[in-house]
């Protein structure tokens, strides 16, 4: 590894574009805090679809999945899997809908149907999960450029922090729209190659043979249906109530645009997801079963790869986790900005006064998350805390508001349900039966959300049912 | 600079709350007439089918 040397004008005009791109939005694009929270509304299909993309790839999951994979063979497919085959089912069933409410936040949607309560409730768990998420994203970034620039990990989070904070500060949802793009297209390219030089490097498929496990190329893997069940009960359920990507289709210039971007971009990401599975079986098959998870790919990467190639991925993480920081910052801010400073601190402020703020808050959020992820640094168990506490208490409800009238009648069933729910996993994360605790995941004996899922579902559809039959008799 | 969309509803303020008739905006919507949760289920088993194929591509 201190063999590499990566090319630095690649990384240094990549950082500059996203800077330039950053500066370009600021002057031509940014004049209220509308445009910095849903680009004004003005979104084509093909960049909300290129956005939608790159925000579920990141180095998270390039970095995590691989790690996954090493122990848990192709099946770590569905760590990722999941979320983007349910951003198509939101293409059609969900995005539409939200966009006829008008609203920018998810809280937003819940002070509308119930009121303040249930809105600060919802920003409560929602605001859990995405500072979880932003923590995680910007762990993997910062632990990527702290290996290559041979820097702490707290020199390497204000790095990443504050190259990421300076285009979003600047141009809002408009630069992540035009960044995430460009990303995407970086991840692709670099992944991609690295996949294709591990075959071509390690003698093609028959390095595969040196894995004796039948299960690790099987649909279920390792872990056996339960994780599976488990990774894709958690993924759809996160991605019902994921502000970052939901507010992709808010950002849409029309209810088409917004189902053409979802549709697209959940397709394109459907299809990339096999990637970091791929690199992590590669790896067990280069390197042993012994190699760290989280040493995976960049195993791959500095061993296989190499030379300019290896500085293209190199690129390539930094591109992956960006996009994915960019938007889950932007969405913070957004909530920090409308949810509690406009709601209820200063509803009168001025446009120009709005404008500042969400700037602000852009710069809180980027601290906040880098604290977090320095005193609690495990990488996707981090981004999954979260994620299962919302995954089982807003993410359901969102559905069920969408789906069905009743629900948006039975406010006292809606906040019971979020409350129970987000408490029966919070129990279940102190209390539960854990496996084994790895390197990149905690493995639990029943995963949480496999618990808090069915719980609120139940809670919400009898108590929906009580609460309206009242109210109708 | 190119002007924000707006719409009515966009300057109500932040309490805004909906009335009874609001209350089905959404659904003036139409959905697709395939059951939501068949259709979720469907993309979960393409999803399998995805990776039984990737498996058996690498078996060789």
């Amino acid at each position: 590894m201190e063999e590499f040397q990566p090319s630095w004008w690649l990384i240094v005009t990549y950082l500059l574009l996203m800077f330039g791109i950053g500066i370009w939005a600021a002057r031509t694009r940014v004049g209220r805090m509308e445009d910095m929270a849903v680009a004004g509304r003005s979104s084509g299909p093909w960049l909300i679809a290129f956005s939608v993309a790159a925000t579920w790839i990141n180095g998270t999951t390039l970095i995590g999945i691989s790690g996954v994979a090493k122990d848990f063979g192709l099946s770590a497919y569905w760590t990722g899997g999941s979320f983007v085959l349910a951003t198509i089912w939101m293409s059609y069933y969900v995005v539409p809908r939200l966009r006829a409410t008008r609203i920018i936040t998810v809280p937003q949607l819940f002070e509308r149907f119930y009121g303040p309560r249930h809105r600060l409730v919802s920003l409560s768990l929602i605001i859990l999960r995405d500072l979880g998420a932003t923590a995680g994203v910007m762990g993997s970034l910062a632990v990527v450029t702290s290996s290559i620039l041979n820097i702490s990990l707290l020199q390497s989070l204000a790095l990443v922090g504050a190259l990421t904070l300076v285009y979003v500060f600047l141009g809002g949802m408009w630069a992540i729209l035009v960044t995430d793009a460009i990303q995407f297209f970086i991840v692709s390219i670099g992944s991609v190659a690295l996949v294709v030089f591990g075959f071509l490097g390690s003698g093609g498929f028959s390095v595969l043979q040196s894995i004796e496990d039948p299960e690790f190329l099987g649909s279920f893997g390792t872990g056996g249906p339960s994780q599976v069940m488990a990774w894709v009960i958690i993924g759809i359920s996160i991605t019902f109530g994921y502000q970052s990507v939901i507010q992709r289709g808010l950002a849409a210039s029309s209810t088409a645009a917004a189902h053409k971007g979802f549709l697209y971009g959940g397709i394109i990401s459907t299809i990339w997801y096999m990637v970091p599975p791929l690199i992590g079986v590669l790896g067990r098959a280069l390197y042993g079963a012994d190699i760290s998870g989280d040493d995976v790919f960049l195993r791959m990467t500095f061993g296989v790869a190499g030379g300019q190639l290896g500085s293209i991925i190199i690129v390539g993480i930094l591109a992956a986790s960006m996009s994915t920081l960019d938007s889950t910052i932007n969405t913070i801010a957004s909530n920090f900005t409308i949810d509690i400073y406009n709601r209820f601190l200063n509803p009168n402020a001025s446009p120009r006064k709005q404008l500042w703020l969400y700037r602000l808050n852009v710069i809180l959020v980027g601290v906040l998350a880098a604290a977090i992820y320095y005193v609690f640094p495990l990488m996707i168990e981090l981004f999954w805390l979260g994620g299962r506490i919302m995954g089982a208490s807003v993410a359901p409800v969102v559905a069920a508001m969408v789906l069905f009238p009743r629900v948006r009648r039975a406010p006292k069933t809606v906040l019971g349900s979020m409350l129970a729910g987000a408490s029966v996993i919070i129990l279940y994360q102190v209390l539960g039966s854990v496996q084994e605790v790895g390197t990149i995941v905690v493995v639990w004996t029943i995963d949480p959300i496999l618990i808090g899922v069915p719980f609120t579902v139940s809670l919400l559809a009898i108590g929906t049912w009580w609460e309206t039959q009242r109210h109708s008799s | 600079m190119e002007p924000a969309k707006t719409d009515p509803q966009d300057h109500k303020g932040e309490s805004y709350r909906y009335d009874s008739h609001e209350l089905d905006l959404m659904d003036r919507v139409e959905l697709p007439r395939m059951n939501p949760w068949l259709s979720l289920a469907l993309l979960v088993l393409a999803g399998f089918a995805y990776v039984w194929i990737w498996g058996v591509l690498l078996r060789g």
